[in-house]
């Protein structure tokens, strides 16, 4: 606790979003290619602890099937729990749990705790990547970049998670293909 | 091959940190995410707000 705030107090913003990226992906399954609506709808739910589906729905503005996908993987993966609704035995209350509340408490050190704040980096993310489904791993690229300022391909790539390599190279060129990142002749 | 974030890209994430605590997030996200927003009734400028034709 105390390595972790010394840490975050001498950490520049580029080298935080780094960790707290690596946190997000610790609290979802150590899955990379989650999506950051998923980041975003895990830390939704542990804002609003027993919160129910519906009441994520209208915070959001998710559709009941994007939303029903989402969830079954969080439960599937041991990420949050349901429990019976003490008020209508129809719904079920969500609750953060185990690793997944781990993970994500320590990528909640470096926003103080505030689960608005974090859920506004991740919406930042999102919106740079203009993507329709930007993951974690795209967001890692850019993090690293913006800590780096500039770097070779190869250099970004070896700072991404374990996955195949075709993987990297994909989410890489989408990245460079949208105009978010550039050669760096290119970007005068 | 040497990379950098485009200049609007450095300029958002340069925010990521400073941001307004009660900011909301349900507009943003929506269409971040490729999700339809509900188009609005205003026509494109030079179109008759009447018809809704070119003007």
């Amino acid at each position: 606790m105390v390595k972790d705030l010394a840490n975050n107090a001498m950490a520049t913003d580029g080298q935080k979003a780094c960790l707290v990226i690596d946190h997000l992906v610790e609290a979802l399954g150590n899955d990379p290619s989650s999506s950051l609506r998923r980041a975003l709808i895990l830390t939704d739910i542990d804002h609003h602890p027993g919160t129910t589906q519906a009441e994520i729905m209208a915070r959001m503005d998710l559709h009941k099937s994007a939303l029903n996908r989402e969830i079954e993987w969080l439960f599937n993966y041991g990420c949050i729990m349901m429990q019976d609704s003490a008020k209508d035995a129809r719904t079920k209350t969500l609750h953060v749990c185990g690793y997944s509340k781990k993970g994500l408490d320590s990528a909640l050190e470096y926003f103080k705790s505030d689960h608005q704040k974090l859920k506004n980096f991740i919406v930042l993310y999102t919106k740079v990547l203009r993507q329709e489904k930007p993951t974690l791993r795209d967001a890692k690229i850019l993090a690293y970049l913006y800590n780096k300022k500039v770097a070779s391909k190869a250099e970004v790539l070896n700072n991404l998670y374990d996955a195949p390599t075709t993987t990297d190279h994909r989410a890489f060129g989408e990245i460079l293909n949208a105009g978010v990142i550039k050669g760096v002749q290119d970007a005068a | 091959m040497l990379v950098t974030l485009s200049k609007e890209a450095e300029m958002m994430l340069a925010k990521a940190f400073d941001q307004t605590p009660s900011a909301p997030i349900a507009a943003d996200f929506k269409h971040s995410v490729g999700i339809p927003a509900v188009f609005s009734r205003d026509p494109a400028p030079g179109f008759d707000p009447e018809t809704a034709q070119p003007a």
